[in-house]
């Protein structure tokens, strides 16, 4: 575990520490956890609804931890690991969370792209139709990349609901290359109508 | 004409939007896509389509999920011609045909990975989208030119799904 991990670890025991003194019960957490595990034992929607203040901060703080990481396709990372586990343990709100820590001009693009990945292979309906929408409007946004990854999204997701966003991001996108994988991902959509 | 395949990220590659990139520059990003490890780099050599879909796929095998399969193929020559050192080894995925299409470029410099962009870059890479990789799996699978022992559960659960 890195310096910054365990720093990140006792932050958000203390977090949860907290929330248990406020509830007057005594915070007995086995702490026989490395950082792949972490998010599998402290979840903190477990104890308690957490603030967006809160989510948006776990979120930074997971985005700041990822800075370093070069992302492959189709292979886990601590990132991806930690952004599933507050998506399912925190639903919707994560989501509006999210939403707002991607919107941040001091978001890293790498890593963004990594969230519109990671966000389309989640297993939750209830987050299933928030998800779409947050792909389709990504599709809008001035960088190549973030539309590329959003568009990866919305076809891993396969739900013909996105044909509409789809076509009109494949009216608007200048760039050939990024116009025909749009254009590979609407037939995919089509067919799966 | 026998080719080599590298996976990469398509968006590592892009140029129209950024705007302080020169014509003819490649933005440094990419070069996450060729990183080396002991100056060495892992292509594939590949000689038809049929080879082609057959390392994608042991490629997304090899993987802890299922994704799409970004990659761009060039001539084998054109490494070669920039004096990239090229050496036939075995690969590491469940295909043991796959295995034998592996090549490493080794003794790579500074230079070399330059101009090996550049041709990565020319190449215009290419995509084939998580759904076709699944069917794509589910055929290999099928037809035992996967090492089923070799695949991660994740991988194996998504493709029966």
């Amino acid at each position: 575990m890195t310096v910054a991990q365990s720093q990140k670890l006792l932050e958000i025991t203390e977090d949860v520490s907290s929330k248990f003194d406020e509830l007057d019960m005594e915070l007995q957490i086995d702490i026989d956890v490395s950082w792949s595990n972490f998010f599998d034992i402290v979840s903190p929607n477990m104890f308690m609804p957490v603030t967006e203040g809160k989510l948006i901060d776990m979120l930074a703080k997971l985005f700041d931890d990822a800075g370093d990481e070069v992302f492959e396709d189709g292979m886990d990372t601590v990132f991806s690991s930690g952004l599933k586990h507050i998506i399912l343990n925190h639903g919707e709100n994560a989501i509006y969370a999210l939403e707002k820590v991607i919107a941040s001009p001091h978001a890293d693009v790498e890593i963004v792209e990594e969230v519109l990945r990671q966000i389309s292979h989640i297993d939750d309906r209830s987050t299933h139709l928030h998800r779409l929408a947050l792909l389709e409007r990504e599709l809008e946004l001035p960088n190549s990349r973030i539309r590329d990854a959003a568009s990866l999204g919305i076809a891993a997701m396969d739900d013909p609901k996105s044909i509409p966003a789809l076509q009109k991001a494949i009216c608007n996108e200048q760039y050939g290359q990024l116009r025909k994988n749009l254009e590979e991902v609407l037939a995919q959509l089509q067919d799966t109508q | 004409m026998r080719q080599f395949l590298r996976t990469v990220r398509i968006g590592r590659w892009h140029k129209p939007d950024i705007d302080w990139l020169a014509q003819g520059e490649i933005q440094s990003d990419a070069f996450c896509d060729i990183q080396t490890k002991e100056n060495k780099l892992s292509v594939y050599l590949i000689k038809n389509e049929n080879d082609l879909l057959r390392v994608i796929t042991a490629v997304a095998a090899n993987r802890d999920n299922l994704s799409n399969v970004d990659y761009a193929v060039f001539d084998e020559s054109h490494p070669r011609s920039f004096g990239i050192v090229v050496r036939q080894t075995e690969g590491r995925t469940p295909d043991a045909a796959v295995n034998k299409m592996h090549f490493e470029f080794e003794k790579l410099t500074v230079r070399k990975l330059a101009n090996l962009a550049g041709i990565i870059s020319d190449s215009r890479p290419r995509r084939i989208l998580e759904k076709r990789i699944k069917l794509l799996l589910q055929d290999a699978v099928n037809t035992d030119s996967l090492d089923k022992t070799r695949i991660k559960p994740k991988i194996l659960e998504s493709i029966h799904n």
